[in-house]
């Protein structure tokens, strides 16, 4: 019984916040792309609006394992607005926020937004405007997205890619946020490729969670 | 008393009526002759300005892949800003001629431009421009710049680009990038590396 008392305080003194927490990662969400009437490319007979809910999903419950809370901006098939995912997002408190889609090739790619200003050009209005949000946090989503880019290849062994582009759902977020396209082309997303790839971008919450 | 109002009051009378004939009639002509005038010199604005002649060559950027190429497109010299914006458009929507996969929306129209006071150059599109786009975030970012690039390569005094869908503002083409702001802010900035 002693024992059992303390492997318990052991693993919460020593391997939860190190698993989970040490970067105060306690509420995650995930966008998944598209939905509704917007199918977004197709992956053979697959549309990205079902490989990217059913992925989301699949992620939720590996995060919700590892003790975070986990939100979608969608949970089922329905056509959300850019505005409406940002404001689901903005009231979500996010500490970790991934949008997920499919490439049109066959490489993976990861965004992090782009600000054509510095914030020296910025008036008072435009620096806090909910589209200046990413700002502070541009540094760390450049460090989350090349983590999550490195589980992808190791896990795949696909080609990363890493741009910067003008992405709405990422400027409002006032954490660390990427946008991840998983390839389209050379996938079965059948459900067993799915589990991998939720498997693989969790892993990557995970490292850089450790960090 | 009578004889008195008869032939001398018809004396009187016939020279006035002749003068308010003539007056009325001088009146009459004289607006006649400036409205003429005046709708001679109203249409001398920017539609009309330049005349219509040979053929011209214009540079078209469509999105192939993963980047921008141009291309040039000969068309019947354009008479004004607006009709070269139009001939620039109605060449994009036209696609590359180049091989390679571009994504240019099959079926798309132009239905109209308009030039707004504040230099933005409205381009109004059919809802097929929206509704057969089947492309990631790049796809979307490259259509859209291509589409800047060509109007403000071609186009005189465009300060920027406003897309409109079937006459109305459109929140985003592919659910990646916004189109509520004019585009120069949007599409200035790529950086894609390995």
């Amino acid at each position: 019984m002693r024992r059992f008392f303390a492997g318990f305080i052991v693993f919460f003194l020593v391997l939860m916040p190190v698993t989970a927490l040490a970067r105060g990662l306690d509420t995650v969400v995930l966008d998944p792309g598209h939905g509704g009437y917007d199918f977004g490319v197709n992956s053979g007979d697959s549309r990205e609006k079902e490989i990217t809910l059913s992925i989301a999903k699949k992620l939720k419950s590996f995060l919700r394992e590892e003790g975070r809370k986990v939100f979608l901006t969608r949970e089922v098939d329905r056509y959300l607005s850019l505005a409406d995912r940002r404001d689901r997002i903005a009231a979500s408190s996010a500490d970790l926020f991934m949008s997920l889609h499919l490439s049109d090739s066959e490489s993976a790619m990861i965004y992090v937004t782009w600000y054509k200003e510095t914030e020296a050009d910025l008036s008072l209005g435009e620096y806090y405007d909910i589209d200046s949000r990413q700002r502070r946090y541009l540094y760390e989503s450049r460090v989350f997205a090349g983590i999550v880019g490195e589980a992808l290849g190791t896990e795949f062994g696909v080609t990363v890619y890493y741009g910067e582009l003008p992405l709405p759902v990422l400027s409002a977020t006032g954490a660390p946020a990427v946008l991840v396209e998983l390839p389209s082309r050379g996938v079965d997303y059948n459900a067993e490729t799915m589990l991998r790839f939720a498997y693989a971008l969790g892993i990557g919450m995970q490292a850089y969670g450790q960090q | 008393m009578d004889n008195s109002k008869g032939p001398g009051g018809f004396r009187i009378f016939m020279p006035t009526v002749v003068f308010l004939v003539l007056f009325a009639g001088g009146i009459a002509a004289g607006y006649f002759f400036f409205m003429k005038t005046t709708q001679k010199k109203a249409p001398e604005g920017p539609e009309t300005a330049r005349p219509a002649g040979a053929a011209t060559t214009i540079q078209v950027y469509f999105p192939i892949e993963d980047r921008l190429q141009a291309e040039d497109r000969q068309v019947p010299r354009p008479p004004s800003k607006l009709a070269s914006a139009r001939a620039t458009v109605e060449e994009f929507l036209k696609g590359p001629k180049t091989a390679g996969d571009s994504y240019v929306p099959e079926g798309a129209r132009l239905l109209g431009v308009y030039d707004g006071e504040d230099g933005i150059l409205y381009i109004d599109l059919s809802d097929e421009f929206r509704r057969n786009l089947k492309v990631d975030a790049l796809g979307e970012f490259l259509l859209l710049r291509g589409l800047y690039e060509s109007v403000l390569t071609n186009v005189y005094g465009v300060a920027d680009v406003k897309i409109l869908i079937e006459r109305a503002e459109t929140e985003t083409l592919g659910g990646h990038i916004s189109l509520m702001r004019p585009l120069g802010e949007t599409v200035s900035q790529t950086l894609v590396e390995e």
